[in-house]
């Protein structure tokens, strides 16, 4: 079970160590492939990567005027490239209860996963990275660093993390807002599993704020498609009742509510422009990712032709 | 409420199941940590109401199919007070069926009663709803009653064991043990019960069993009470008459009887039948007999309306054992009453056995002795061989007399056997078991004459043939101590020497005979032959034994009697008694040739007459265990123990094997009693002896139909309804529509079994319904 392989990772014993180089290597194997460039800037000004010409308007630093168009057509151009910034990444995950849930794969642990390959990736593209631990508050938090060392500190802290508590995404991502600092990249790696309205405003307190946001949601199959067939207790982790009940009748009004709430959650990410994945534990991270960035990085350009 | 089949109303606990698998199902389950929670939470807050709803109609749909079946095989059974238009049914039907001879009367023109009581039986039948729960018992009563149905629910089987039972038998029908029948048939079921009686209803099938053939008759009083219970109890009694209209005549053989009943070989005896005849008009007929099947002698008949007429056959048997003698009328309408059959046993002579007593003188002429005297008188032939025998002299050769001392007599008890007629002379007194043997022998139907003498001591006999105790005892103890027809006292009369021989004198007081019962059998010829009464009222009779008059056993009758002037009591000379099937008779005054003699009657022309009368009369044989009506039993001994019993049928029905009899006296067996006498006729009993003491042997019974079961006399409706208002009388069967009949329940079976097909229905389709919203 996660919770006893996390207890056993607290100590550093071996097997600890050994899931910290798994997880390593698990993250380079998903991130190979997939990484031929770094992430598009938002931001256009005087770099190395040539963006457009425009005209000259009083004001304009002259180095950028384009002397060879100007020759050719007698008509000052300016110049214009598109900033190479260094970008600044925070790996938002939830660690609480919930998300320990699944037989095979915790949610915590695809999430762990995710949030270790995205590091990987990020430092690849020599970005800094943070991570943020939290369920009803934030556990731990790593300030972005481009440092090598990062990487191992975040795997350290991914492996450190226990679930127990109950969360509240939505407290937690608005103590993220009030932050301030560098606009940046803000990945959020959670089963959402709180109130739909407290998570979409805290996701828009950060798209104020300027961050790019990222949210994958994370779902086991179970929860997706609630397959159970006999009478079940379900005991409620994050301190909710229990419930001794026939699944079958159950399955159809608990499918339409979670469809709800992914719905809610969706067109909200939508209208806030944030990019929303759901992701299922049995889904292969690679070909999550590979998918994602792809389009991402094909949108992007897109928007930047 | 009732329950045709309550029994099965413990199906009802079935109910559970789906409540016991609904618990345990409960108690089953998984325990699953489960993080979405808040979703489950939601979903169950919105379902919650609507699952516990359909849950518990699932569950109540469930528990109600097993109540419901349970239910409806139980059939469940409103009363009358229901308003609700259900199928009504669940009556018991008993049909009480005649079928007895009369019912087969048939004559032109005229309908079989048998076959209107079919045709009625059927339309009963025909009316009771197939499917239904209402059951039907049939009794079919003639001289025995039997229910081949009792609360039967298949109208199949119903007409089948119609078809199959319903026949005429040979016997007579009563109604009293038919509805007592009923009455135990309608107690067993719960069903109310509904009473048929179908029959042609004559008198004897209403009336009491005769007790005093002249008296009054009227409705048996028992048959009154019982249906008077029925009314009490709402039972409906239903009689349905099925007599025949028209004009109904029949000529019936009643009696036939053999005179003298104690046939013997070669003796010329008479045939004796009574015939009546019930009609309108008069009859001409052709009575026939024959003997043993052969033989027919003919005579015409003229019978008139309402009277008997006697038709004699002269008869004469070649050989002893068992004849059957059959008399018939020319065929009429009900042809099982126009023949009579008679058995008979042939005895080849009667055997007298005359017993010596007195030492006399030795010196005496033994031809003086009362044994050689009773000897010349019984077989005075006895001395001539067959062809000496003149033609008409044949009656003399009925006796075969042996004689013996009274101490031989006393000691050896060989010479009960093969003897008809035990004469103790002049006999001291019988010792104790002696007088057991004769006890037994008189009791199992021989014949016993008392003629005591000079020698004789009377309180021997009264001891141990008369009563046991001295005074003692009266009524019936007196009358089972013994056969003996009078107490003796002492000896009355002359009591000196009388003037025969050694210069006696002749009283000038004497008694004289006179008969005190002019219809006793035993003097039937002295009415016959010359006017020998007469002769007899004048004979002297110097010296008797007095008797107690007072102490005279019922069964006991004065035949001749004592005239004496002196003498004011009554003084018995010839008193006989019935014992058992055997007689006893005492005569007071013996006849003898010695010198002191007693009295005149050794005269050859009175005591040969009576004595031939009185020993015809004592071997008078019972045989009427050889002649039976139909359903009585066949019973009798036999000499000599058996290996085997057949029993052979009229009409070659079949050899039944029956049990060896169980009881056996001095060397005799008593076969068991044989009560298959369903059908008249000759029934024949196949013995055999392996040891060969005896040859094998056929014994012959005659089984004949009651008489009074073709007397064809019926009771009309309107009787009917008099003697019996609280029964219905339909005198024309009238089919009622099934909820008329059968009112007053109603049966929910098929009503719950459609109900349980509906909620099964429902409980699938909503099982369905979930099924498909859970997948």
């Amino acid at each position: 079970m996660a919770s006893t392989g996390l207890t056993k990772r607290k100590y550093l014993d071996p097997q600890v160590l050994d899931s910290i180089k798994r997880l390593d290597l698990r993250a380079r194997l998903v991130v190979e492939g997939f990484v031929s460039g770094m992430h598009d800037s938002p931001y256009k000004g005087y770099s190395v990567e040539f963006a457009q010409h425009r005209e000259y308007v009083q004001g304009d630093d002259i180095r950028f005027v384009d002397w060879k168009v100007y020759a050719k057509s007698d008509r000052i151009y300016i110049k214009e490239f598109e900033e190479e910034t260094n970008l600044k990444a925070m790996l938002f995950l939830d660690q609480s209860e919930s998300m320990t849930y699944g037989e095979a794969r915790s949610k915590f642990d695809y999430g762990a996963t995710m949030a270790a390959s995205l590091a990987h990736l990020i430092q690849q593209q020599h970005d800094s990275v943070g991570l943020t631990l939290f369920d009803e508050e934030s556990r731990c938090t790593l300030p972005p660093s481009t440092s090598r060392a990062q990487l191992n500190t975040i795997l350290h802290h991914l492996t450190d993390a226990e679930a127990t508590r109950k969360t509240k995404i939505g407290d937690i991502l608005h103590e993220l807002s009030d932050r301030g600092g560098r606009k940046g990249l803000i990945i959020v790696i959670s089963d959402l599993f709180d109130d739909p309205e407290s998570i979409l405003a805290g996701l828009r307190h950060l798209r104020h704020v300027g961050h790019d946001v990222l949210v994958f949601h994370v779902m086991d199959r179970d929860e997706v498609e609630f397959p159970f067939e006999r009478m079940t207790l379900f005991k409620g982790m994050e301190q909710m009742p229990e419930l001794l009940v026939d699944p079958k009748s159950l399955r159809e009004a608990y499918l339409k509510e979670v469809q709800s709430f992914e719905e809610s959650i969706r067109k909200g990410c939508q209208a806030l422009k944030i990019d929303y994945i759901r992701t299922i534990t049995d889904q292969g991270l690679e070909v999550v990712l590979t998918s994602y960035l792809a389009k991402r990085s094909h949108l992007l350009k897109g928007g930047r032709r | 409420m009732s329950f045709l089949n309550s029994a099965l109303l413990g199906l009802s606990a079935l109910f559970a199941v789906p409540l016991i698998i609904h618990l345990l199902n409960r108690r089953r389950y998984r325990v699953l940590p489960w993080a979405a929670m808040e979703f489950l939470m939601l979903a169950y807050q919105r379902t919650r109401r609507r699952m516990r709803m359909e849950s518990l109609l699932l569950l109540l749909l469930r528990c109600a199919i097993p109540i419901l079946l349970a239910l409806a095989v139980a059939r469940p059974r409103l009363g009358q007070a229901s308003a609700l238009p259900l199928d009504r049914t669940g009556s018991h039907h008993i049909l009480i069926l005649d079928r007895s001879y009369s019912m087969g009367y048939q004559e032109e023109g005229i309908r079989r009663p048998f076959d209107r009581l079919k045709g009625w039986a059927d339309g009963i039948v025909g009316q009771i709803a197939a499917g239904g729960a209402d059951r039907v018992s049939l009794i079919l009563v003639d001289d025995r009653v039997t229910t081949p149905l009792r609360g039967e629910l298949s109208l199949t089987q119903v007409r089948k064991t119609l078809s199959e039972f319903l026949a005429p038998s040979d016997g007579r029908a009563r109604l009293l043990p038919a509805l007592k029948a009923a009455q135990t048939l309608a107690g067993k079921e719960e069903e109310p019960a509904r009473i048929y009686v179908i029959s042609d209803f004559q008198k004897s099938f209403i009336e009491a069993a005769p007790e005093d053939p002249e008296g009054e008759r009227g409705p048996d009083s028992a048959l009154v009470d019982v249906l008077g219970d029925f009314h009490d109890q709402g039972i409906p009694v239903v009689f349905l008459p099925v007599a025949p209209r028209g004009v109904v005549q029949n000529s019936i053989v009643r009696d036939l009887s053999l005179d003298p009943s104690n046939a013997v070989a070669r003796i010329p005896a008479t045939v004796r039948a009574t015939v009546i005849h019930r009609g309108p008009a008069g009859r001409e007929v052709l009575a026939t007999m024959t003997l043993d099947g052969e033989n027919p002698v003919n005579r015409p008949l003229n019978l008139q309306p309402g009277e008997a007429t006697e038709v004699r056959f002269p008869i004469r048997f070649l050989e002893p054992g068992y004849h059957a003698i059959e008399v018939s009328l020319t065929e009429d309408g009900l042809p099982i009453d126009d023949v009579r059959r008679l058995v008979i046993e042939v005895r080849d002579r009667i055997r007298v056995l005359c017993v010596e007593g007195g030492q006399g003188d030795p010196e005496e002429d033994p031809l003086l002795r009362p044994g050689f005297l009773y000897r010349n008188l019984l077989d005075p032939l006895a001395d001539l061989d067959a062809s000496e025998i003149q033609p008409g002299q044949e009656r003399l050769r009925t006796f075969d007399v042996q004689l013996v001392d009274e101490l031989r007599f006393q000691s050896d008890p060989n010479y009960f056997k093969d003897v008809d007629i035990i004469a103790l002379l002049d006999f001291s007194g019988p010792r104790e078991e002696l007088a057991k043997r004769l006890k037994d022998f008189v009791h199992r139907g021989g014949g016993l004459l008392v003629a005591p003498g000079q020698d004789s001591l009377p309180d021997l006999y009264n001891l141990r043939l008369f009563r046991k105790g001295q005074g003692g005892a009266r009524g019936e103890e007196a009358e089972e101590a013994g056969p003996l027809p009078l107490r003796l006292l002492e000896i009355r009369g002359f009591r000196g020497q009388l003037g025969r021989g050694k210069g006696g004198t002749i009283p000038d007081h004497y008694a004289t005979p006179r008969i005190a019962d002019p219809d006793s059998p035993y003097l039937r010829d002295f009415f016959e032959e010359q006017n020998l009464d007469k002769v007899l009222e004048a004979m002297p009779v110097y010296r008797y034994f007095a008797t107690d008059v007072r102490s005279q056993p019922k069964a006991t009758r004065v035949v001749l009697e004592l005239d004496q002037a002196d003498d004011p009591e009554r003084l018995p000379l010839l008193a006989i008694r019935d014992y058992g099937r055997g007689t006893c008779a005492l005569l007071t005054s013996n006849p003898t040739k010695q010198p002191d003699r007693w009295n005149e009657l050794d005269q050859l022309y009175i005591a040969l007459p009576l004595l031939h009368r009185l020993a015809r009369g004592l071997a008078q044989q019972d045989q009427t265990h050889l002649n039976r009506l139909v359903g009585q039993a066949l019973q009798t001994w036999i000499e000599g123990i058996p290996d085997s019993l057949y029993m052979m049928r009229p009409g070659n029905q079949g050899r039944k094997p029956l049990p060896l009899p169980l009881q056996i006296k001095d060397g005799n067996a008593r076969m068991e009693a044989f009560h298959g006498t369903y059908k008249a006729g000759i029934y024949r009993l196949e013995l055999s002896f392996s040891d060969k003491t005896h040859p094998d042997q056929e014994l012959l019974f005659a089984v004949n139909p009651d008489p009074d079961e073709g007397v064809l006399d019926y009771v009309s409706a309107a009787t009917l309804q008099q003697d019996f208002p609280k029964v219905e009388i339909q005198a024309e069967l009238r089919l009622e529509k099934p909820d008329v009949v059968q009112a007053g329940t109603s049966e929910m079976g098929r009503l719950l079994m459609m109900l349980m097909l509906m909620v099964g229905i429902s409980e699938a389709l909503l099982a369905g319904r979930l099924g498909r919203r859970r997948q």
